[in-house]
């Protein structure tokens, strides 16, 4: 229901989302839609966030998509691992949306809708 | 002469230590001098006794007679104050035994050489060298015998008479008798005292390994301790860790929603409204019910968990949770069967916990399975750990596979990820309920098939919680148990990300 919630309050702001229910989904319709960014839960069922989130970084097509890594947990070290799997950024939730705009349109540059 | 090579090694040796006082060198006296003090005193006798048998009736040779009274009367007393007086007692002392050698000499060759009394004084100096002085000594103690029955011949003339009087072999006997006695005996004691020194030592050593393996026991425990603290640190840290990851689930559903209809009713057309509201109580139940368990499980961790132990009827029980079940089974369209043996007659436990124990399983196999059956069935079995009253709750659902069963009972643990997202749950049920049995002094066990469905089995002693001492030590073994499986899971946490708690999530 989360991904529901972020995906009527993006929406909302002016983006075209795109809501796959696991890792594996996020990969193929991320290779498919080559979207211009992408908020990866690390939580996923069939794929985790992190493998899901390599395979985007290790595929040509998908490398140079960057990756928001969204978690529950908000240790240090979560963090750390998640940036290690390539993503590019790490929020936590409970997601603060003005914050996770910020980061967006911090990678987006002037692609992202203006605020 | 040779012996005046210790006798002079010793002079030599003196002015190396020349700051110690006259006074503690008199009184630390060499043990041999005492010692052959007191032989010397009835040996010089003997010798008087057999020398005075031959010359005494021969009533001549004053000069001899004189010469065997100074060395009965004289010598031995002479012989102690000259090696107490000296600054190597023992240096002195085996100088008195090479004169008492010389002098034996002597008296050997004024006997005429009579075979007894040769060998009574050769006997008793030979074994006195040999005993103080060692081997080396000893030839020199013969060669100075050698000498003096030479000076003895050469002054006094060389007579062989090998034969001896009655009374001169009689005394020669009981010299040979007193002297091998003494010697015997002094050997006797020495070896004695060895021994015991040897035991004593044996003892010491017996009890300084003891006394280490002590200190290496105290050492471990204190090692043990000490990993034990360590784990519980950890295990509280890793604790906090899922809680915040628990916490932070259902909040962001409670905040991203309200913001959303916020928004959405500020912009004047709201869309789904009640879904949306529908979301955010549940995520608020959800987290009311995760805090509650996190209280109920810190009140045991901390052993102020108290059971409210009364006498019940078991019947009653089974019957009152099946009419509050009732409701879990229609959803999932599963048929609910209860089989209870006849004659369960009454529990001692705590009603309340046992009641939230069954819901706890009932709900979860209800959850799990879909059009088929669940069954509780209450039987009074005896087993290894004596009369009990066994629960087993039974279901046809999904099961899970040996993996999944082991870490089950374990904090924040579910089967896997899409377990949660698909049926929801805290992941406390199944720890509390085992620790609440734990408490009871009963257990949960499960047997599960993937596919074919589980089995959890709650087994209650028939006389729970009676005594307080009880309750009391297993409050402790829960502890443990909690620190165990924290740290388990611990180690799980480091392969692999934990599964998610979010029951609305899907």
């Amino acid at each position: 229901m989360n991904r529901d919630m972020l995906t009527r309050r993006l929406t909302r702001r002016g983006y075209a989302v795109d809501a796959a229910g696991d890792g594996e989904e996020a990969v193929s319709r991320a290779g498919a839609s080559l979207p211009d960014i992408v908020l990866m839960d690390l939580n996923l069922p069939v794929l985790d966030g992190f493998e899901a989130t390599r395979r985007l970084k290790s595929a040509e097509a998908t490398r140079a998509i960057p990756v928001i890594a969204l978690s529950a947990h908000a240790m240090a070290e979560d963090r750390e691992r998640a940036l290690a799997a390539g993503c590019d950024d790490f929020d936590s939730k409970p997601i603060d949306l003005d914050r996770l705009l910020r980061k967006i349109q911090g990678l987006l540059g002037p692609k992202a809708p203006a605020p | 002469m040779s012996a005046a090579g210790p006798i002079s090694d010793a002079r030599a040796a003196a002015p190396a230590s020349p700051s110690v006082p006259a006074p503690a060198e008199t009184r630390s006296v060499h043990p041999i001098v005492r010692l052959d003090y007191f032989v010397r005193i009835p040996a010089a006798f003997v010798v008087f006794l057999v020398m005075g048998s031959i010359y005494l009736p021969q009533r001549r040779t004053g000069l001899i007679l004189a010469l065997v009274v100074l060395y009965g009367l004289v010598w031995p007393h002479a012989a102690y104050f000259l090696a107490k007086g000296s600054r190597d007692s023992k240096a002195a002392e085996l100088r008195n035994l090479l004169i008492d050698s010389f002098m034996i000499g002597v008296f050997i060759a004024l006997a005429s050489y009579s075979l007894l009394a040769a060998l009574a004084f050769l006997t008793s100096v030979n074994a006195a060298n040999l005993s103080v002085g060692g081997v080396r000594f000893s030839l020199k103690g013969v060669l100075a015998l050698i000498a003096g029955a030479a000076a003895a011949s050469l002054a006094f003339g060389f007579r062989v008479n090998p034969d001896s009087g009655a009374l001169t072999s009689a005394f020669s006997i009981f010299a040979i008798v007193c002297f091998t006695t003494i010697f015997g005996l002094h050997s006797h004691l020495q070896t004695r005292r060895m021994l015991r020194t040897k035991q004593a030592v044996q003892e010491q050593k017996i009890q300084i390994e003891e006394q280490s393996r002590q200190v290496e026991q105290a050492r471990a425990a204190a090692e043990e301790a000490r990993e034990a603290a360590e784990a519980a640190n950890r295990a509280k840290s890793a604790f906090l860790a899922n809680m915040s990851h628990e916490l932070r689930t259902p909040l962001n559903a409670i905040i991203g929603y309200s913001e959303l209809i916020e928004e959405e009713i500020a912009d004047g057309n709201p869309e789904d409204l009640i879904a949306d509201l529908q979301k955010i109580r549940t995520s608020g139940k959800h987290l009311l019910r995760l805090i509650n368990s996190v209280l109920d499980l810190s009140k045991i961790e901390a052993g102020k968990m108290t059971l409210f132990v009364e006498t019940f009827d078991i019947a009653q029980l089974v019957a009152e949770v099946e009419s509050t079940s009732a409701a879990l089974f229609s959803q999932n369209r599963n048929r609910f069967v209860v089989q209870c043996d006849p004659g369960l007659g009454s529990l001692k436990g705590d009603v309340t916990k046992l009641k939230q124990i069954l819901l706890n399983l009932l709900s979860n196999a209800s959850k799990f399975t879909e059009n088929g059956e669940v069954s509780l069935r209450v039987s009074r079995e005896v087993d290894a750990d004596g009369n009990g009253i066994v629960f087993r709750v039974r279901d046809s659902g999904i099961g899970m596979t040996p993996e999944q069963s082991a870490k089950l009972f374990q904090a924040f643990t579910q089967a896997d990820a899409a377990t949660t997202r698909k049926y929801g749950g805290t992941g406390l049920g199944l720890a509390l309920s085992r620790r609440f049995c734990q408490m009871m002094g009963g257990d949960v066990t499960v047997e599960s098939t993937l596919g074919k469905g589980s089995v959890f089995s709650v087994r209650l002693p028939t006389d729970v919680g009676n005594e307080e001492g009880d309750a009391t030590s297993i409050h402790r073994v829960n502890f443990r148990a909690l620190v165990e499986e924290e740290e388990k899971r611990r180690g799980a946490l480091r392969e692999k990300q934990q599964p998610p708690q979010n029951p609305a999530r899907g």
